[in-house]
Parts: C-alpha cells; sequence; structure tokens
C-alpha cells in the first residue's frame, strides 16, 4: 500500500517539474520577444538620420516632411530611452511616439513618387529597401511578442496548470496593442 | 487550426514520430520472423508410419532473423545519419547555394530582409539561407532536424516572381515546417522506407543464387521472393503513410505561417501564383535530386502527383483553407504570361 502511495507521489512531482520547466521555458520565450521589440525600435531609430541624408539631395523643398521625421524619431527615441517594460503608462507612450513616427516616414515612401530621380538613385532604392525590411521587423517582433504571450497565457490558464502557476507565482502576461498597428500594417509597399 | 498552439504542433509531430517508429519495430520484427521461419522450416520426407512434419532449425532461425533485422535497421539508422542532423548538409545536397555572403543581388538581400523579419515574428532563430539557382519553378523547402541546425532554401523562381510579402509567406511557412519538426519526422519515415526497399535488393540477390539446382537452391529463391515482396509491400506502405502525414503537416505550416506573418492572403497569393505556372505549361524541377526531396518542398514538385501517394495537400483545397472565396473555374488562377521567361530551363 505505501509503494502505491509513494508512486503516485513520485509521479505527481516528476509532473509538477516538468510543468514548472515548462512555463519557466515560455516565459523566456516571450521575455526575449519584448527584448526584440526594443531591439527593432533602436535600429528603426538610428536608420533614420541616414534616410533623411540621402532624401535631402533630392527634395529640397520637402524639408518639413524631413523635419518631422527627424522630431518624431528624436521623441521616440528619448521616451524608448525612458521606458519601463513593467509600467503600461511609459509603454502606451512609447507606441504613440512610435505610431506618429510611422505616419511620418510614410511621407517618406510617399516622397519617392514625386521625386523620380529620388526613385532612381541606386543608394535610395537600398535605403528604402532597409526601411521596408525595419518597418517589416518593427511590426513582426510586436506579433513575435504577442504569439508568445498567447502561448504562454494558455499553458498557464489550463486546468490543472493554473494550480501550479498559482502556487509558484506566474503571472498571466498581457498582449500590447499597439496604436500604430494600423500604420504599420499599410506602409505602403514600394516596387521597383 | 490556426489557434493551436505551437507547442502543441510539436507535440503531435512528436506523437506521430513516436507511432511511425513502434509500426517500424513491429514490422521489422514480422519480416525478420517471416524470414526467418520460411529460411529455417524443413519438411520431413513422409515414412509409413509418419506424416511429413515441419522441423525448424532453431539456430539458423535466430541467425537469419538477427540478420534480417540488422540489416534494416542499419540502412535506416544510415539513412537517418545522412538526410537528418545539418540542414544546411542536406540543403547543398540537393544543389542548393549558401547565399549567407552575397550581398550584390538586391532579390537576395531582399529575402535576407525577409527572413530576418519572420524570425521575429516566428520568435525564432533564423536559419542558414540557400538559393536554388536553377530552378525557374516557385518551390521552397526547409532541413535539418532541429531549429538551430536548419536551412531554408526558395528557388530563383520564387525570388523573381513573388511579391515581397508573398515571399514572407511562403518563408514562415518553411519556418512552421522547423518550428513542428516536421523534418525530423520525415527523415525518420525515409530511414524506414529505405530500410525495406534494401530488403528488396538483398532478396534479388538470394533469387539469383538459389536458381542453380543446387540443394536447398529451391528454398534460398523462395526466400528471395518472399522478401521483395515484403521489402516492396512495406515501402509501398510506407510511402502511403508518409504522404498521408506530410499533407496534413502541410495545412499546420499553412496555418502557422499566416500566424508568424499576419497575413494568410500573400500565403493564398503565392499559392495561387504556382497554380498560375502549372496552368502555363511551365517546366518545373531541372533537378533530379529534388524528386527524392518532393515532401520538403512548399508546392508538390509535379502537377500529375494527386490521391493516396501525394506529399502534398491539393494546391485548390490549401487557397480554399485560406481564401474561402477562391473559386478556381471562376477567373482564380493569376495569368503568368508576363511572368519573366526563365533561362536554361
Amino acid at each position: 500500500m505505501e509503494w502505491v502511495l509513494l508512486a503516485i507521489l513520485g509521479v505527481l512531482i516528476l509532473y509538477v517539474i516538468l510543468e514548472y520547466n515548462k512555463l519557466v521555458r515560455l516565459r523566456n520565450v516571450f521575455q526575449n520577444a519584448f527584448k526584440q521589440i526594443d531591439v527593432t525600435l533602436k535600429q528603426r531609430h538610428d536608420m533614420i538620420p541616414q534616410l533623411v541624408n540621402t532624401v535631402k539631395g533630392y527634395a529640397k523643398h520637402e524639408q518639413a516632411t524631413l523635419t518631422g521625421v527627424i522630431d518624431a524619431r528624436n521623441q521616440a527615441e528619448k521616451l524608448r530611452g525612458q521606458s519601463d517594460s513593467g509600467d503600461a503608462g511609459s509603454m502606451l507612450a512609447l507606441g504613440q511616439a512610435e505610431g506618429l513616427l510611422g505616419k511620418a516616414m510614410g511621407g517618406i515612401f510617399a516622397l519617392s513618387e514625386a521625386y523620380p530621380d529620388l526613385k532612381a538613385d541606386g543608394a535610395f532604392r537600398d535605403l528604402m529597401e532597409q526601411l521596408t525590411t525595419i518597418e517589416n521587423k518593427v511590426a513582426a517582433s510586436r506579433r513575435g511578442y504577442n504569439n508568445t504571450v498567447l502561448e504562454y497565457n494558455n499553458v498557464l490558464e489550463t486546468f490543472p496548470t493554473n494550480i501550479l502557476a498559482n502556487m509558484f507565482t506566474f503571472k498571466r502576461a498581457s498582449e500590447l496593442d499597439f496604436d500604430d498597428r494600423e500604420a504599420i500594417q499599410n506602409a505602403p509597399e514600394v516596387e521597383f | 487550426m490556426a489557434e493551436m498552439s505551437m507547442y502543441q504542433h510539436g507535440a503531435n509531430a512528436r506523437k506521430q514520430s513516436l507511432l511511425i517508429t513502434s509500426l517500424f519495430i513491429f514490422s521489422v520484427l514480422l519480416i525478420a520472423v517471416l524470414i526467418a521461419s520460411l529460411a529455417s522450416a524443413r519438411l520431413t520426407p513422409e515414412t509409413a508410419n509418419q506424416a511429413s512434419q515441419i522441423v525448424v532449425d532453431w539456430r539458423l532461425f535466430v541467425y537469419v532473423a538477427l540478420a534480417v533485422a540488422g540489416v534494416i535497421v542499419l540502412t535506416s539508422l544510415w539513412k537517418m545519419v545522412s538526410m537528418g542532423g545539418d540542414g544546411a548538409k542536406v540543403a547543398r545536397s540537393l544543389g542548393a547555394t549558401d547565399v549567407s555572403d552575397e550581398t550584390n543581388d538586391p532579390l537576395i538581400t531582399r529575402y535576407k530582409h525577409i527572413v530576418e523579419e519572420v524570425a521575429l515574428g516566428a520568435s525564432m532563430q533564423a536559419p542558414r539561407i540557400f538559393v536554388l539557382e536553377n530552378e525557374p519553378g516557385i518551390n521552397a523547402f526547409a532541413a535539418g532536424s532541429s531549429p538551430d541546425k536548419a536551412a531554408i532554401a526558395v528557388t530563383r523562381g520564387a525570388l523573381k516572381l513573388l511579391n515581397r510579402s508573398e515571399l514572407a509567406a511562403v518563408v514562415a511557412h518553411e519556418f512552421a515546417h522547423i518550428r513542428n519538426l516536421d523534418m525530423r519526422l520525415n527523415v525518420r519515415v525515409i530511414g524506414l522506407i529505405h530500410g525495406l526497399m534494401v530488403l528488396y535488393i538483398v532478396g534479388r540477390i538470394l533469387m539469383h543464387s538459389g536458381g542453380g539446382g543446387r540443394k536447398g537452391g529451391a528454398q534460398i529463391a523462395l526466400i528471395g521472393i518472399a522478401i521483395i515482396l515484403l521489402g516492396l509491400l512495406g515501402a509501398f506502405m510506407g510511402k502511403i503513410m508518409q504522404a498521408a502525414i506530410s499533407r496534413q503537416r502541410e495545412y499546420l505550416a499553412d496555418a502557422d505561417s499566416a500566424r508568424y506573418t499576419g497575413d494568410p492572403d500573400s500565403l493564398a497569393g503565392a499559392l495561387k501564383k504556382i497554380g498560375g505556372l502549372q496552368r502555363s505549361g511551365m517546366k518545373e524541377a531541372v533537378h533530379d535530386e529534388l524528386e527524392e526531396a518532393r515532401h520538403m518542398m512548399f508546392a508538390e514538385l509535379s502537377v500529375k502527383m494527386s490521391g493516396l501517394m501525394s506529399t502534398h495537400p491539393p494546391l485548390v483545397k490549401r487557397i480554399q483553407a485560406l481564401d474561402p472565396s477562391f473559386d478556381p473555374d471562376n477567373n482564380g488562377w493569376p495569368s503568368m504570361e508576363n511572368a519573366e521567361e526563365p533561362k536554361g530551363a
């Protein structure tokens, strides 16, 4: 009789260990995905000065568009430096600043239509490819984060793992809703 | 299906792997026992006071059974080792070029960027990237038994004919195969089929050596025929099983692709372009070695493949799973006549 109880206890402990490790692994995955969002935003901010310099030479009359982009970029970069992943308020502010930046950059995509010289320029074409990929990466890293959060929450909230999660204080993670999601998804596709 | 977690997909692949392995062990045992019985059993001559009896030479039985099982298992393992593991090696053996260091071709740069984008969307590390340079059709494959050894290859045709988001959808489909461990599953099935095909060769040798009319020659020839039949039957069943599993994994990879890119329409668009190409009668698959890897490809290599042996669901069904309004008869396929005529096709 004791043997049976011991065996059941052993299986239970094994189950707890496996589930605990699964939760830790999934939490690491979504936390890493969160860092990736920051990495891509930084890449986006870093390439904007170069982009503006290239466009400047061709589109002198578009100073307003370019200044707008630079301003939005500086504001977003400042908020990125201050943002704290645990604080919903600062995340929201950053999201809004990135949204404005996304819209301002849409203006540069539109410029390439108005200035044929610009469109024909090889350096600008390379830059547009860089720009397209960085915009896609910003959107993709957010989607990746939300996908991994969903996966973590699904495991966390499913019985009987939810009991374990409570015992070891695993918290539900929240998916991020991005203000500029629409702007990013509607980023014009540039075909040469 | 789209809501199903990535983790569960992986778990399903593991379950199917387990099923395959058990089926494999069972069929190896069955075949070994059957052949060993044939080899070791003798009919005693009929005498006045006794009808003929079956006498089994047990030592011979054990030797033959071990030899048969050993040949099948070793061949399978060898095939698994040579096919699995390092995805880059598999990609090269299929004629793909490593483009990691290529920087001058804008199409390749775009492709590299797309792989990085999809890696973020799937929260996976980026695999090694390859191009099948001389393939004018639209296709792609993934190789490698685990995410850190994975490689992805797309055809030159896919780079040329797909737009940015369509190519991303195709790349994401291959990412899903990597994530769901589909290659590992496939490698096991291929190993199994290969092991059974070896029986066919052994059987042929035995049949020829047994034809000389020596003592016991007839029995050896008989065993040869049995081995050939069992090997062929096993390989045939294995191929049907492989195709059935592969078709299921394709649907899952399509669903995951849509989740990684958030863009099912582009995946449907890529599939429609493949259909358009097939209808315009463009020659596909220049490389014969790709035939061996047809289960790994994004789309079926040959249009004629259908039914039980097909490793992919019909194109129309895959598109309709993503875009229910798709109707192939009502001007559904895009015209690919403006597509660049590939060189060297």
